[in-house]
């Protein structure tokens, strides 16, 4: 191990003439003494003085820190001080250190504010901890944990600065690997949750495709026998205007002395040819038809439109019965030709809820309930959905049952995962339930049961807090 | 004579609404209605009808099914759609069990001019004379092999396209002649299709099985010897433009697809005649020459016209009604009621326009004019559909 008192070299810093030596805050400041010295007190004080100078020295080069002393007064603040560390850390060679600019130390990329708030402590002499990034002699970058101290002389004049430093740059990095992952898991928690509302989303539209085109069909059939109706009733007034017209006629001949039975005959005649028989049956019933289409047309525009129910944000106290009324009008095609509806609506309360979201819930129920009774191939007689509502404490309770396939039980605690679909390609996405879930636990605070045998049924119970629970969401 | 028509709806008020709008038809129609399919049958099996006009979704027996069933018991009865079910794919499928398919909601004139229509069909197929005619028919296939098993692959809900191309690539003649006819100037298409595979996916299903059909068709008549001023090469020229003509005409409808096949196959019944009595057919010319309309010189030489005769065979082929309608009232529009712009006033436009550009070797001799277009409320002006032609003319002399 070689002594590192012999290698080093005597700075400048000890070198200097008497004036600035005098600043030096030593001890034994040769100018306390009025007395002055013998020359062997002189040489021995020197002596003193190196071999203390030497143990700081190394001491300061035993140190694993940095340690710079840049000097204050001369242009430049050139380094008059640097340790065997910061040496080893940048790269130079102390001796390359020594009287060069500190600029050296910076990175050509300027280190912004926390530049200037060296710069400015430096001016107002004070002291400053920073983080800044150092470069070394090759260029390369590493981060800088530093205090920077004042040296003040006894006129309080900044002679010097101290500058003690260490790398931190392992630490700077994990803080930067730490950062980049809460960054990443902020993001991924976003994009999570916008694919979740934009599959609920989809979800809703898919429903809401199917539904157009059983709507379609149901708005179809009353606009056609409406439809034939008004054709119906304009040959019956053509007809009426037949009759009308032979009537008008009759009275003339009879006016003109025509005999009355030959009259009567005709008119008989006229009569038969143009159907008023039937039509005294059938008009009034085109008419009741007529008006029964239109209303059938409104209630199924109406529900549709309350079914849509413009994607409140709030939750609102709704009407559950009426929403499943509504459900039930809208999704009447879904389950007309496979199995006949039985409701138990009891009284309840209003629940705070956004009646939006649960519409789209109850579709997905009927849906799922019409599609497991036609896997049966049971008849329409034969095919059975009993929806009900009651009040269970603080909760409202909402059961959606078929006599359908059932779910097995391997499936049964798949049935809320996303995209778990037994259903063949394009009967649905396997969307409904994870989305039903979602919307009836999460955002409802309520709770989704099922109870189901295979061969015998399904029912889907549904509780929902009376009073909103939901967190709101930011 | 009564024709007897039984209608079937789920629905009663829609039977009310057929029921009451039809009964000024009462004296030339015998209407009964059924509001199940199994009641339906009941019906069918009591007495025959002409006709029957079904619902498509119901409960129990539904539409489809009754009409596969009618189809195989009683084949001689009409079968209509009338579906509030405007699926296009559900409407490709039904062709081999109905003959006619009308959307919900379907206003009074047009569904009294299809069963009309209908009927008039129907009424064609019970003549013994084209029966004959028809019957003595050697080299055009009795049924389309190609285009039989494209129709029942298609009524199969899974079929792939990759399984309607192999259908079609197993005759190597077809392929060519499908590939020839797409790729032709009159089809115009932007690019060129080399594969029928690719043609599948890029005409489309019912596109391409009727594509086939009318290659089965040419291609079974290519050794026919000609007969005076009749010569194949020209029959199949003027059937290429007429078709392209009808697909440009009926772009961006529904009729589109039936449209080029009835535009191809519009003169089949020429070829039936060539080939069974090709002295009458000479005859019937030489009367046409001397300026009787062509279709009366063949009424008056052979008992019928090419029309008629070329209907007689798509019909029993099993091609929707509408293409057997257009093929057969093509030289007489005006014998039937028209509510909507169809398949024959398409045709008719097609023919007339063609004529007037002298592309056809019989021009008709009906009239048409803007009046008959807003009549039929065709989606172009008269001005249009001389442009179509021209266009079409211009494309063919390109090639």
């Amino acid at each position: 191990m070689t002594n590192p008192l012999s290698q080093r070299p005597l700075y400048p810093i000890v070198a200097v003439s008497t004036a600035q030596a005098s600043a030096l805050p030593y001890p034994s400041d040769p100018t306390d003494d009025a007395v002055p010295l013998t020359m062997d007190e002189l040489r021995q004080q020197n002596r003193f003085l190196r071999r203390e100078l030497q143990l700081r020295n190394c001491a300061l080069d035993a140190a694993s820190s940095g340690f710079l002393i840049l000097d204050m007064r001369q242009r430049g603040r050139p380094i008059v001080f640097a340790n065997r560390a910061l040496a080893q850390r940048t790269g130079y060679s102390v001796q390359e250190l020594i009287g060069a600019s500190s600029k050296i130390l910076t990175p050509s990329t300027p280190n912004g504010d926390r530049a200037l708030a060296v710069r400015d402590a430096m001016r107002e002499g004070r002291e400053l901890s920073t983080e800044m990034q150092t470069a070394r002699k090759d260029g390369s970058l590493y981060w800088t944990g530093m205090s920077l101290a004042p040296v003040i002389d006894d006129y309080l004049q900044v002679t010097h600065y101290v500058c003690m430093s260490a790398d931190i740059s392992g630490r700077m990095e994990d803080d930067r690997k730490r950062q980049i992952l809460q960054y990443k898991l902020a993001a991924e928690t976003k994009e999570r949750e916008r694919v979740e509302s934009e599959l609920r989303l989809a979800q809703k539209l898919e429903a809401i495709g199917r539904l157009a085109a059983g709507i379609a069909h149901e708005i179809n059939t009353p606009i056609q026998y409406v439809g034939d109706s008004v054709a119906f009733l304009q040959t019956a007034r053509d007809d009426g205007q037949t009759v009308l017209n032979a009537y008008r006629e009759a009275i003339v001949a009879l006016e003109n002395g025509a005999a009355i039975e030959d009259v009567k005959g005709a008119l008989q005649e006229t009569e038969q040819k143009c159907d008023v028989d039937f039509y005294s049956i059938e008009v009034p019933k085109a008419f009741e038809r007529m008006r029964e289409g239109v209303e059938r047309v409104a209630q199924i525009v109406r529900a549709m439109k309350e079914f849509s129910h413009p994607d409140a944000i709030n939750h609102e106290p709704a009407d559950i019965n009426h929403a499943l009324e509504t459900t039930l009008v809208v999704a009447r095609n879904e389950y007309k030709y496979v199995a006949s509806i039985e409701t138990q609506l009891e009284e309840i309360p209003s629940v705070a809820c956004n009646i939006g979201e649960l519409n789209q819930v109850f579709l997905n129920l009927l849906v799922n309930a019409a599609h497991a009774i036609e896997e049966t191939g049971k008849d329409v007689g034969e095919g059975r959905i009993l929806v009900t509502t009651q009040l269970d404490g603080d909760h409202v309770r909402i059961s959606v049952s078929d006599n359908g396939c059932g779910i097995p039980p391997k499936n049964l605690e798949k049935v809320y995962d996303p995209f778990f679909t037994t259903k063949e390609v394009g009967k649905g996405t396997g969307q409904g339930l994870a989305i039903t879930r979602s919307i009836v636990v999460d955002k409802h605070g309520g709770s989704v049961e099922i109870d189901s045998t295979v061969g015998v049924g399904s029912t889907f119970i549904l509780r929902l807090p009376i009073e909103s629970t939901r967190t709101e969401e930011h | 004579m009564t024709k007897r028509i039984l209608f079937v709806d789920d629905d009663p008020e829609i039977l009310d609404g057929l029921r009451t709008m039809l009964r000024r038809r009462r004296n030339g129609w015998e209407m009964e209605f059924a509001t199940s399919g199994e009641n339906a049958v009941k019906q069918l099996e009591q007495s025959p009808f002409d006709l029957l006009c079904s619902d498509m979704r119901m409960p129990g027996m539904d539409g489809a099914q009754l009409l596969t069933v009618a189809a195989e018991r009683w084949p001689g009865t009409v079968r209509i759609v009338l579906s509030g079910y405007a699926e296009l794919a559900q409407t490709v499928r039904l062709v081999p069990i109905a003959h006619q398919y009308l959307a919900k909601p379907c206003d009074a004139k047009r569904l009294e001019t299809t069963l009309e229509r209908c009927l008039k069909v129907q009424e064609m197929l019970k003549r013994p004379d084209l029966r004959a005619l028809v019957g003595r028919v050697k080299r055009l296939p009795a049924q389309p092999k190609t285009f039989q098993l494209l129709c029942a692959a298609m009524a199969r809900k899974d079929t792939t396209a990759t399984e309607l191309a192999n259908i079609v690539a197993s005759d190597p003649v077809i392929t060519a002649r499908i590939l020839q006819v797409v790729n032709s100037a009159f089809f115009r298409l932007p690019r060129q299709i080399g594969k029928i595979r690719e043609a599948v996916s890029y005409l489309g299903f019912s596109a391409i099985r009727n594509l086939a059909l009318s290659a089965e068709v040419f291609s079974a008549s290519e050794r026919v010897p000609a007969v005076a001023g009749f010569n194949l090469d020209v029959i199949q020229l003027e059937a290429l433009k007429t078709a392209a003509v009808m697909r440009a005409l009926t772009k961006d409808t529904m009729l589109v697809d039936d449209a080029f096949v009835v535009g191809l196959l519009h003169d089949i019944g020429l070829l039936v005649l060539i080939e069974v009595c090709p002295d009458k057919l000479q005859a019937a010319q030489e009367k046409a020459k001397q300026g009787m309309p062509l279709h009366l010189a063949e009424r008056e030489c052979i008992g019928a016209s090419h029309a008629e005769v070329g209907a007689y065979l798509l019909a029993l082929w099993g091609l929707p009604y509408s293409i057997v309608d257009a093929v057969a009232h093509q030289c007489e529009p005006d014998n039937v009621e028209h509510a909507e712009f169809d398949l024959l006033a398409a045709l008719c436009i097609s023919l007339k326009m063609l004529g007037d550009e002298k592309q056809l070797q019989h021009p008709p001799l009906f009239s048409i004019d803007d009046n008959f277009l807003k009549r039929v409320s065709a989606p172009f002006s008269f001005a249009d559909a001389q442009q179509c032609a021209r266009n079409v003319v211009l494309a063919g002399e390109g090639s």
